[in-house]
């Protein structure tokens, strides 16, 4: 069973809530978020109202105003946008394991297992009201399709106890719930395909299921076929699960607060350790490892984040960035709380060895150790030679110096396509 | 059995009594040379080769080329670097003097595409301890050679007290061939080293007046494998730096005809 959540479109979403934070309450309002009318940029969201004057993303602003005149125009905002759809992802995900946020201002949970899905349902329309302020329509069918036409209809339900109560499309009954439904409106993203139907007297979804699968694909193709389909209440389209970024993190308590990096340094590495650990158990390599110093008698802890240049799996490897971090940090006062946090995952082993080629896997061990030595002295150390194409006349010149851990890095990923088609 | 043999076998037997079994024994009883053989990777000199004993330079062991300034040690790296760049992930050279010459490398046969070479900016200390950790990491993330290029202060650094032994151990686990060039050698080395060869030159060839190669002498000071004291003459022609047979074929006398039966 799949619960649709209408909510607004995030950029619209955002706006409301920055406007909230200010006093001004513009629910209910006809809104566009993309600039000012006199710029030449295109629409980025229009709010529900905006769109039933026909404003509709990607057309340019200044059409927009001639159809809305009323609307309230503003420039986008993608960092509260971000933000808000993370913090939306997050907040769905500590309900259900598996959530979609899809763009058009809807968001699909997955409810099975989860109790009684009205209930369920009530719970997710409930943090969502708690979160963007505006009351969510909310639909339960048994696949995507059936829970936005749910939702869509529970959109224009009267509101009970304050609150639009979720419309659950049972099991079994799909194809009887979506018959009476205008084509038009279930099928918005077929305009062609709809007034051709209608050219053949095909009004409703009843109407179109009812029709013969030969005759329909023979007639419209493979999207009349897909528009049959659903009209019938099948919707193969999968979930497709938003996972949370993952990180793993160390931290420790300093008490008495430290003011020497040697024994920072120390406690650093038993943090490292534990990292490597915890990457080695579960075949992680990770690209980015974040610092963090809670200072003593300081609000504002010291905070530093470094890229790595190849993936590392282990705290062997890890120590080296680590430290270095650590001693190029300017501390100004003792340190209470020393946390460390890696991110960006992959595999830790990119690619299967070749047992039968002699010394295959060292090309990336020796890769490896020549980004740790780009990190640690300079990528200068370390050249790799190539000749000049057509040799001059001059010594000095026959010859130039390129980055050996990029070349190294070309030869080992041309093994991987030269066995591809093996 | 004579009287004669009769008083070897019972000197034999007092010396074996008095230092262990293993202390003399007899020609034909030793193990034979496949069971406790070194592996070596060739220079592709045949002299050269010939006179270490093994075949090459040794695997997993520190090997020392000397000699003065314009002797063939650089030529003799090339050649080693050449023959082990062929197989193997990527070979490394540490090049403390900043000598290296890659279009000479790539006319021996070195690939340059797998080779590394370490430059540190000054030949300090500082400097160079960073190269040689650098070394050593290389080394055990799997380089398949080493070849350093030392100048005289470097090969007589204090430096080489830890890091000799520490790199010819790698060298060990990984079973890679180094090679140190370099014009002297402090003890630390000179101690670490299974293989010392020294070069000299003995005279200059010349062809029409101009020089046109160089005669050297290259002996054996120290040989942990093989016999030491043993020396050879190499030629070296020049400019492409081949390493010929003793007597260039222009000084060496016509080969012999002879009539093959039909």
């Amino acid at each position: 069973m799949i619960l649709c959540c209408r909510i607004p479109d995030i950029p619209i979403a955002a706006l409301v809530l920055a406007r909230a934070e200010c006093g001004e309450q513009l629910a209910g309002r006809p809104l566009v978020v993309g600039g000012h009318p006199s710029e030449r940029k295109p629409v980025r969201a229009a709010s529900m109202e905006a769109r039933a004057f026909g404003v509709c993303a990607g057309m340019p602003l200044r059409q927009a105003e001639q159809l809305c005149p009323e609307a309230l125009f503003s420039p986008a905002d993608p960092a509260a946008e971000n933000s808000l759809a993370r913090h939306l992802l997050a907040g769905l995900y500590a309900l259900a394991p598996k959530v979609e946020l899809a763009a058009g201002g809807e968001a699909y949970v997955e409810v099975d297992g989860l109790g009684e899905p009205v209930a369920f349902a009530s719970r997710v329309g409930a943090y969502l009201h708690q979160r963007l302020r505006s009351r969510p329509a909310l639909g339960l069918g048994s696949n995507k399709f059936v829970a936005h036409i749910a939702a869509g209809l529970a959109a224009g339900a009267a509101i009970v106890d304050g609150e639009l109560a979720p419309r659950l499309v049972p099991c079994g009954s799909e194809r009887s719930s979506l018959a009476p439904l205008s084509i038009d409106e279930c099928l918005p993203e077929m305009p062609d395909f709809c007034r051709r139907l209608k050219l053949f007297g095909l009004r409703r979804l009843g109407d179109l299921a009812s029709m013969p699968l030969a005759a329909v694909q023979a007639q419209f193709g493979a999207e009349g076929l897909q528009a049959l389909k659903l009209a019938r209440g099948e919707d193969s389209r999968r979930l497709q699960p938003w996972e949370p970024p993952q990180r793993i993190e160390e931290q420790s308590r300093l008490d008495p607060a430290v003011d020497n990096l040697t024994p920072l340094l120390f406690v650093a590495r038993g943090l490292v350790d534990r990292l490597g650990e915890r990457l080695i158990e579960g075949g992680y390599a990770v690209t980015t490892v974040r610092l963090r110093l809670e200072l003593d008698d300081s609000p504002d802890p010291i905070e530093a984040q470094l890229k790595l240049r190849a993936p590392m799996s282990t705290g062997e490897e890890l120590w080296t960035p680590v430290s270095q971090l650590l001693q190029r940090q300017v501390m100004t006062a003792p340190v209470s709380r020393l946390c460390l946090r890696v991110s960006g995952f992959c595999p830790a082993q990119s690619r299967q060895v070749d047992l039968l080629t002699r010394a295959d896997g060292r090309l990336e061990d020796i890769t490896r150790q020549l980004h740790l030595v780009a990190d640690t002295h300079g990528s200068e150390l370390v050249r790799m030679p190539a000749l000049a194409p057509v040799a001059p006349l001059v010594d000095e010149r026959r010859h130039h110096w390129t980055d050996a851990a990029q070349g190294l890095a070309v030869q080992a990923a041309s093994r991987v396509r030269r066995r591809i088609p093996a | 059995m004579s009287l004669r043999e009769e008083a070897l076998r019972s000197a034999v037997g007092r010396i074996q009594n008095r230092f262990g079994a293993a202390a003399l024994q007899q020609a034909a009883r030793v193990e034979p040379a496949g069971e406790a053989a070194v592996e070596a990777c060739p220079t592709g000199i045949a002299q050269v080769d010939e006179l270490t004993g093994v075949g090459g330079i040794p695997l997993g062991r520190l090997s020392l080329c000397l000699g003065a300034a314009g002797t063939g040690k650089m030529l003799i790296g090339y050649h080693f670097l050449a023959q082990a760049s062929q197989s193997g992930a990527a070979v490394a050279m540490l090049d403390l003097r900043g000598h290296a010459d890659p279009w000479l490398m790539a006319q021996l046969g070195t690939r340059l595409d797998r080779t590394l070479v370490l430059r540190p900016r000054g030949a300090a200390d500082a400097e160079l301890k960073t190269a040689l950790e650098t070394a050593l990491g290389l080394v055990r993330a799997g380089v398949g050679a080493l070849l350093a290029d030392l100048p005289i202060d470097a090969g007589q650094s204090r430096l080489w007290d830890p890091f000799a032994a520490t790199l010819t151990a790698a060298c060990a686990k990984a079973a890679i061939p180094l090679l140190l060039l370099g014009e002297v050698a402090g003890e630390p080395l000179r101690y670490a080293a299974s293989l010392v060869l020294r070069l000299q030159r003995q005279e200059w060839l010349l062809r029409h007046g101009d020089i046109d190669g160089v005669r050297l002498q290259a002996t054996v000071e120290k040989n942990k494998l093989g016999m030491p004291g043993r020396g050879a003459e190499l030629c070296l022609a020049y400019p492409r730096g081949t390493f010929i047979s003793p007597l260039p074929p222009v000084w060496a006398a016509p080969p012999r005809l002879r009539v093959l039966p039909s």
